[in-house]
């Protein structure tokens, strides 16, 4: 049996140890009555090797959608050759009502914001909230953004929804100013 | 919903969006691989998406010479060895 990896601060890892992860906690996942869900799409390159993704998407019944996007990339085969997360983007908002073919809302702009994203992606760790973009991480205190982990986003959406709490209360972060 | 797969990826069907990248944004995914490690030449999303399907097609290429030297090397070596006619035969 593949021992689970408990924590997502790991920075390495192969896609079986990956999929056994995921497969873990998707496995306590719990959505509301009245979403949809497009995915979750686990799509490693042929052989089970880095590179690999996943992509996932919830449309709430209120018009609000949560996409969730990891791309784990190969380290060189000198360095053992494992997979790490390059890229990933955690996104909370207002859902077009346009979809792509898989039914993922299509970015509308400002005429559906953003809540809360939470990227790593060409321009570094950053994080978009409460209608300001890329906040750098140092002045985000309290949410290690490199480390972000997408089951805590996930539990975090869900918690926000739950309480109408805001997420910085409920992720207990600050944004200095 | 159950995890899914989507078809994997191929090295024609990872070809194929890698040329519509160019074509929309006017870039050379082989100048960026040659490269290596520069920064994006696309912005956002779609640049996320661009360096991942470099990416992929760099290790899909790698993986298809290994696979041809391989089957070359595999047939030297049978060709090669006398002492195994029924191996040959085979």
């Amino acid at each position: 049996m593949m021992k689970v990896r408990p924590n997502f601060s790991l920075r390495e890892m192969e896609y079986a140890e990956y999929e056994a992860w995921f497969r873990q906690k998707y496995d306590q996942v719990s959505l509301e009555p009245g979403c949809v869900e497009i995915g979750p799409f686990l799509d490693p390159t042929p052989r089970d090797k880095p590179p690999w993704k996943l992509d996932w998407c919830v449309r709430f019944p209120d018009g609000k959608y949560l996409q969730i996007k990891e791309r784990w990339f190969p380290r060189p085969i000198r360095l053992g050759g494992r997979g790490y997360r390059k890229h990933f983007s955690f996104h909370y908002g207002e859902a077009n009502c346009i979809y792509d073919s898989e039914g993922v809302p299509l970015k509308g702009g400002d005429a559906y914001p953003t809540i809360i994203r939470i990227d790593d992606d060409a321009y570094g760790p950053h994080l978009h909230f409460n209608g300001e973009d890329h906040i750098i991480p140092n002045r985000v205190k309290g949410l290690a953004i490199p480390d972000a982990e997408l089951f805590d986003f996930f539990s975090a959406v869900a918690e926000c929804r739950a309480s109408g709490r805001a997420f910085d209360k409920t992720m207990k972060f600050k944004v200095a100013p | 919903m159950p995890i899914q797969r989507r078809n994997a990826a191929t090295l024609s069907s990872v070809t194929r969006q890698i040329e519509d990248f160019e074509r929309r944004y006017g870039i050379e995914t082989d100048s960026f691989i040659a490269r290596r490690g520069c920064v994006a030449e696309v912005d956002g999303e779609d640049g996320t998406e661009w360096l991942y399907l470099a990416e992929q097609l760099r290790v899909l290429r790698e993986a298809a010479v290994e696979c041809l030297y391989s089957s070359a090397s595999q047939a030297d070596l049978l060709q090669n060895d006398e002492s195994s006619p029924e191996l040959l035969a085979a």
